[in-house]
Order: C-alpha cells, then sequence, then structure tokens
C-alpha cells in the first residue's frame, strides 16, 4: 500500500484526496483559434481528475483584463464565452474529485511588456539582449502596486468561478524579481533579498486578503546552483517571509546560463536520463529539512510510486507534482489505489508532450490530446471477439496485440526473431535508455500477462495465415536499414544491429549518419571508450526529432572529448580500416576499425502487401507502412487494435 | 553487453555517481582481458577520462552546430 501517497491532506478549508499532483501545462494544440477552451483541452484535463489525482492544474488562462485572448494560447478569463466554459470545467472537475487550480502563464506581468521591470536588464526571465530592453520604459513603485491589485483583481474572479487555488510562478516567465542576475533595479526592488521579493510579497499579500482561507496558494519557485544566482538559501529565507501568505511552495532547478529571456531551458526543469534521478529532489530536501512555514512539493521527473512514497514517508516533501509523468499515464493514483502500481505507463522523459506545438502526442500513451474522441478498450461481448493475427513483434505489434487481448480477442502474436522487441532492444543496451528500458519491459508484462498466442522464430507466409483461418490480420513487421551506394559499402555494420544482433564494435569507430541514432550510438560508444567520428552530410545533427530531445543528446555527445563530428561529409568510399569523404572539394581520410551506418530506415511496404489476403481485412501498421518514430509505432498499434 | 556491467552503467547515470560507472568499466575491461584482448582492455579503461559531464547537467544548454 502507498498509505502516504494517498493520505489526504487539509489546507485551509480544502481537502486534498492525496499527495499527487498533476503539474501545469498547456496543451497548445487542443485549444482553438481563438483561443477557447475546446472540449479535447477540457477533457485532457478532466482524464487527470477522473485518474484520482489530488490536484490538477492548468496552465494558460490570460489573467491580464485588457490583454487580447490568444496571446501566448491562452484563453482570456474575462471574455463571456472563455468565462462560462471555465465554470463548466471546473465544474466537471470537481465532479471527478480533484481541486483545480490555474495558473499565471503567460504572467499578468506580460500586461506590462513595453516596460523594463528589471530596470537596467531583463523583464522576467534572465538576462535580455540589449536591443530588446532598450526602448522600455521602467516600472515604478506606482506601477508594480497597479499590477498587485490586478493580481487580487484576478483572484477574485477565479474564486467566484469555484477555482479551488492559484498558481504562481517566479523564474522563467514569472514574476523573477528574484535572481541578481536578471534584477537589476536600484531602487526598494532590487539589491537585497528583502527588496527583491518585496514585490512578489505585495502580490501575495493583496492576493490572500481576497481570497482568504477560500483559495489555495500554489507557487513555483526555480532555485539555481549557481552561487552568483537565487539559491537554497535565499529559497528557504524568502519563504519564511511568505509565512500566512502561501500554503504550498514547489521548487525547481534553473539554468543559470539562459541566454535568451523566452527560451526556457526545459532540460533542467524536466530531467532526462543523462542526469541523475531525484537531482531536484536533492534540492527540495533540503528546503523541506529547513522547516519552512508551509507545504512543500517536489518535482522532477517523479513517477515511480515507490520513489515517491518513500520521499512522502521519510518527510522529504508533502506533495509530489509530475507533469510528463501525468500524462503518461493519468490514472497513475487510480492504479495506486487499485493496487496496479505494475500497470503504471512509464514516461521515457522523449520530450514529445512538451515539444510539438501542434501536435500534442505522447509516445507512450497514445490517448493523450485525443481523449475526447477515442474509446477505451473494454471487453467486448463474446460474439464480437475474433479470431487475429498480429505479424511482428516489435513496438507497433506488441501495442496491438495488448489492446485487442484487452478487448476479448483471440490474437496471435508471430515474430520472426527468437525475442520480442524489434527496434526496442536498443534501450537494453544504451544506459542511458533506462526509462525506455522500463517501457519495454512494462510492454513485455502485459503482452504475458495478456492471453496472447506468442509464436517466435516464425516466419509468416499468406498459406500459413489461410490455414490459421483468421478473422483479421495486423501487419507490423517493421522497416529495414538503409543502406549506403558508395565503394565498400559492405564492409560497415548498421548500428541498428548492434543492439539487435549483438555485432561487435571495435577500436576506432567512423558512424555515418548524424541522425537520432547515429548519435545516440556515438554517445553509447563514446562512453564506452572508443574513439568515435560522426560524419554527416548536413549542417545539424539530429534533424530527425525534436529540439528538446535534440538538446538531451548533444549535451553529452558535446561533453565526450572522444567523439568529433564532422559536418558536409559526402563518403565516397568504406575501406577496412578507414573511411574516405570529401568536404569542401578536398578527399579527406578518417580511421575507422569499424564504419557504422545510421542513414535512416526503408519502409518494408512490398513485404507487408506480399502478405496481403484477399477476403482478411488487414491493416499495415507502424514502420513497415511509414518508418517514423516510437510514437507513431505505438498510436498506430493501439488504433489498429480499436479497430478490429 | 555483460549484464552485471550494464547494470551498473545503467546504475551510475540513474544516481549520477562516478563510482558506478567506473565499477561498470572495470567489469568490461576485465571481461576484454580475459579474452586476450589487452588493447581492448586498455580503451575501455580510458573511457574513464572522456567523460565529466555527469556532475554538470546544470550546463545543459546546448546549440547545434555552433562549436
Amino acid at each position: 500500500m502507498y498509505e502516504h501517497i494517498l493520505k489526504p491532506l487539509k489546507i485551509r478549508k480544502k481537502i486534498v484526496r492525496n499527495r499527487l499532483v498533476a503539474a501545469p501545462e498547456v496543451p497548445f494544440a487542443l485549444s482553438d483559434d481563438h483561443p477557447r477552451m475546446t472540449e479535447a483541452f477540457m477533457e485532457h484535463f478532466i482524464r487527470k481528475a477522473e485518474g484520482g489525482f489530488g490536484m490538477v492544474m492548468m496552465s494558460g488562462l490570460c489573467f491580464a483584463p485588457s490583454r487580447k485572448s490568444g496571446d501566448g494560447a491562452s484563453f482570456d478569463i474575462w471574455e463571456y464565452e472563455n468565462t462560462k466554459r471555465l465554470a463548466e470545467f471546473i465544474d466537471r472537475m470537481h465532479s471527478k474529485g480533484s481541486l483545480v487550480l490555474f495558473e499565471d502563464i503567460p504572467g499578468l506581468m506580460f500586461e506590462y511588456n513595453d516596460y523594463s521591470v528589471m530596470g537596467e536588464k531583463g523583464f522576467g526571465m534572465g538576462p535580455f539582449p540589449e536591443d530588446f530592453i532598450k526602448d522600455k520604459i521602467p516600472v515604478t513603485k506606482e506601477i508594480l502596486e497597479e499590477i498587485a491589485e490586478k493580481y487580487a483583481v484576478v483572484a477574485k474572479r477565479l474564486l467566484k468561478l469555484g477555482a479551488d487555488g492559484m498558481i504562481l510562478m517566479t523564474g522563467p516567465a514569472g514574476i523573477d524579481f528574484l535572481s541578481p542576475i536578471s534584477n537589476k533595479r536600484s531602487d526598494e526592488f532590487g539589491g537585497s533579498l528583502e527588496n527583491r521579493t518585496r514585490f512578489l510579497r505585495m502580490v501575495l499579500s493583496k492576493i490572500r486578503e481576497t481570497v482568504k482561507d477560500d483559495m489555495i496558494i500554489y507557487l513555483r519557485t526555480s532555485v539555481s546552483l549557481d552561487e552568483d544566482d537565487f539559491g537554497i538559501d535565499d529559497e528557504i529565507e524568502m519563504c519564511r517571509s511568505l509565512e500566512g501568505l502561501i500554503d504550498i511552495a514547489e521548487v525547481s532547478l534553473r539554468n543559470p546560463h539562459q541566454t535568451k529571456p523566452w527560451e526556457i531551458n526545459e532540460l533542467i526543469g524536466m530531467p532526462n536520463d543523462h542526469m541523475p534521478e531525484l537531482r531536484t529532489h536533492q534540492v527540495v530536501k533540503q528546503i523541506k529539512a529547513a522547516e519552512i512555514p508551509m507545504h512543500i512539493s517536489t518535482i522532477g521527473a517523479l513517477q515511480d510510486p515507490e520513489i515517491i512514497e518513500d520521499i512522502l514517508a521519510k518527510d522529504e516533501a508533502d506533495i509530489v507534482a509530475m507533469a510528463r509523468g501525468a500524462i503518461a499515464d493519468p490514472d497513475l493514483p487510480k492504479k495506486l489505489y487499485e493496487n496496479r502500481a505494475k500497470d503504471i505507463i512509464p514516461c521515457i522523459r522523449c520530450y514529445r508532450c512538451v515539444d510539438t506545438p501542434l501536435r500534442d502526442r505522447c509516445t507512450v500513451n497514445p490517448t493523450m490530446g485525443r481523449a475526447h474522441y477515442l474509446e477505451k478498450p473494454v471487453l467486448l461481448s463474446e460474439e464480437k471477439r475474433l479470431k487475429v493475427a498480429i505479424i511482428g513483434g516489435g513496438p507497433a505489434g506488441i501495442e496491438a496485440a495488448i489492446i485487442a487481448s484487452k478487448r476479448g480477442h483471440k490474437v496471435t502474436l508471430y515474430e520472426k526473431e527468437e525475442h520480442l522487441g524489434g527496434r526496442l532492444m536498443y534501450a537494453d543496451v544504451m544506459p542511458f535508455k533506462h526509462s525506455t528500458k522500463k517501457f519495454k519491459q512494462y510492454l513485455l508484462d502485459h503482452l504475458y500477462e495478456a492471453d496472447t498466442d506468442i509464436r517466435l522464430n516464425t516466419n509468416v507466409t499468406r498459406d500459413l495465415l489461410l490455414k490459421e483461418k483468421f478473422d483479421k490480420v495486423i501487419i507490423a513487421i517493421g522497416a529495414d536499414c538503409k543502406d549506403l551506394n558508395v565503394k565498400g559499402s559492405e564492409k560497415a555494420i548498421q548500428a541498428a544491429d548492434i543492439y539487435e544482433k549483438g555485432l561487435e564494435v571495435i577500436g576506432d569507430v567512423v558512424i555515418i549518419g548524424g541522425g537520432t541514432t547515429g548519435c545516440e550510438t556515438a554517445v553509447y560508444l563514446g562512453e564506452l571508450g572508443h574513439k568515435v567520428t560522426i560524419l554527416t552530410r548536413g549542417e545539424k545533427l539530429c534533424r530527425n526529432t525534436h529540439v528538446e530531445y535534440m538538446r538531451s543528446i548533444l549535451y553529452p555527445l558535446q561533453q565526450l572529448s572522444n567523439v568529433e563530428v564532422v559536418y558536409f561529409a559526402q563518403i565516397k568510399e568504406i575501406r577496412d580500416d578507414e573511411v574516405i569523404y570529401e568536404k569542401e572539394g578536398q578527399e579527406l581520410s578518417v580511421k575507422a576499425d569499424t564504419a557504422i551506418l545510421s542513414v535512416g530506415f526503408r519502409e518494408r511496404c512490398d513485404e507487408a502487401l506480399d502478405l496481403w489476403l484477399d477476403g482478411i481485412e488487414t491493416q499495415i501498421i507502424g514502420d513497415c507502412r511509414e518508418a517514423k518514430d516510437l510514437l507513431a509505432a505505438i498510436g498506430s498499434g493501439y488504433d489498429a487494435a480499436m479497430n478490429l | 553487453m555483460n549484464i552485471d556491467a550494464l547494470e551498473l552503467l545503467i546504475k551510475a547515470h540513474v544516481t549520477g555517481e562516478e563510482s558506478f560507472f567506473e565499477k561498470g568499466i572495470e567489469v568490461l575491461a576485465q571481461e576484454e582481458e580475459e579474452k586476450g584482448n589487452p588493447e581492448n582492455a586498455r580503451r575501455i579503461r580510458e573511457a574513464l577520462k572522456y567523460r565529466a559531464y555527469m556532475h554538470r547537467p546544470e550546463d545543459y544548454g546546448v546549440k547545434n552546430n555552433e562549436n
């Protein structure tokens, strides 16, 4: 049992049913052009309430009265239609038992975008370029008092609509007077910590005066590990000065080196597998140990219930917040109540949920952003259950088999290799893919639990399918690695074969191809001491992935001194111990005891069509239809099983 | 990869403790020595000197192709 996680908490007049918080996020793609709170947007958050989170937080409200709806995908809470929908949203959240809190992003401060709040430098999110602030108007004490009053007006509005709480964010995108790096004011709002926290106290005092005990005030702060910046001791002292004003303090880490105010460094606040676990929590527990006079919430890639229970049991935090973890599995708390922790879908920290402004999706949870139109996989009545063949034991095939079995179909899963996993095999080998390894294990565990007939080492033919008399067929036979049409290409090995076939890599390595697979392979081999050279024909690495994930790979890549990258390299020949390439008209060579090809994948469409049987409904899914990523594979597996 | 070494290397990533990385690398290096590949063992042990980023993920700002 997870007694500490599932223990309620009373905060002022509110009872939070457990200690799990779905941290704020803005699913941009789920709002419409106005923007208005669409059914898709509401459903995204309601799923988390339904799933049992004690508090669900939403970002993206436009608090500023004079600001136009739509800036930064925000909903204008002063517009009639939005107000109506917001009230409905809050009611629907309450009907599921969750408290609902709203975050001030984009901040009310943004109403004052023409002003330089920080004086010489910066508005609110770290140092600004000089040309950005040169025409700004200094913000006077009177204006700051006006802003504080407006926060109180917003609080009153939210209270009237039925909100349970308001979230204020300092640091990037919020009220950031705290950092001495960005706050260069020389008046009573700059300089000492007391001065730098003065505006925050002004705002919080006005809000608290308005909402009294009827709303929770949740403050999000990010501290820096840079000794010149707002740090742990500052946070502790600030929290002490906010006694009675805020109810919960959430602390995360900030990157002191960001150079652009709008470039929030997601990676420090949202750790990936290259960062040690609990890095943020190590900071939070120090603040909790200082006995600050409010509840403290910890955050930072926390999803494992054992770890969360341990944190709460040791009194290292009062509340645990998660954003990506709640997206990966909105039913996480419910699964704990039902003693089904093993069913929690692990987040793989791939950043897809935060990095696709046009399509909010989750790699491991194919229902994310689609909950408003997808049906849930429920057990079908006996007469609707079919005999189904699924060909291919990669991620698409496995997901299809799990969901189809869950719906009651009689599934036979065929795999030509002696193991399941397909392209996911790399997760078993790369030490920095431990979250993906967990997800792979999650898939396999659920496949084995499902009543699925698994046949390994089986080459499926049309005759076999005909003989077995299947009602429906799903083909998920994956993609092949592309070859390179140059002299000596047969001397190279495919990157995928290192993971899938255990091919040996020796000595100095040349990786041909600077995509995600090539770069991850470079990190993997570089960490094992190989001297690695990536030869890429383009000007950038990892172009086939999205920016946050790209950063998560490039950081370790750039830190490994034994890994080099050659851009604009045209491969000419692969020899036994070197690779010849051309760059800027010059023919050059690089030593290669092992040459590795990583130049993409080719769909196995023709092979899939060879298995097509007239008269039997067949779906072709995953990489064999279109070689894409894990998100596409899992999504197509889910959809195919639901279409049966 | 040797399963013990892999577990140690994963632990190094999960905890951020370099000692796990050192132990994992040593398991791999010894395995190579046992196979009669001293050159591979030497190369693997050299991995320790190339990798110092575990301790400073706060420097996580990276730029693509700006070096």
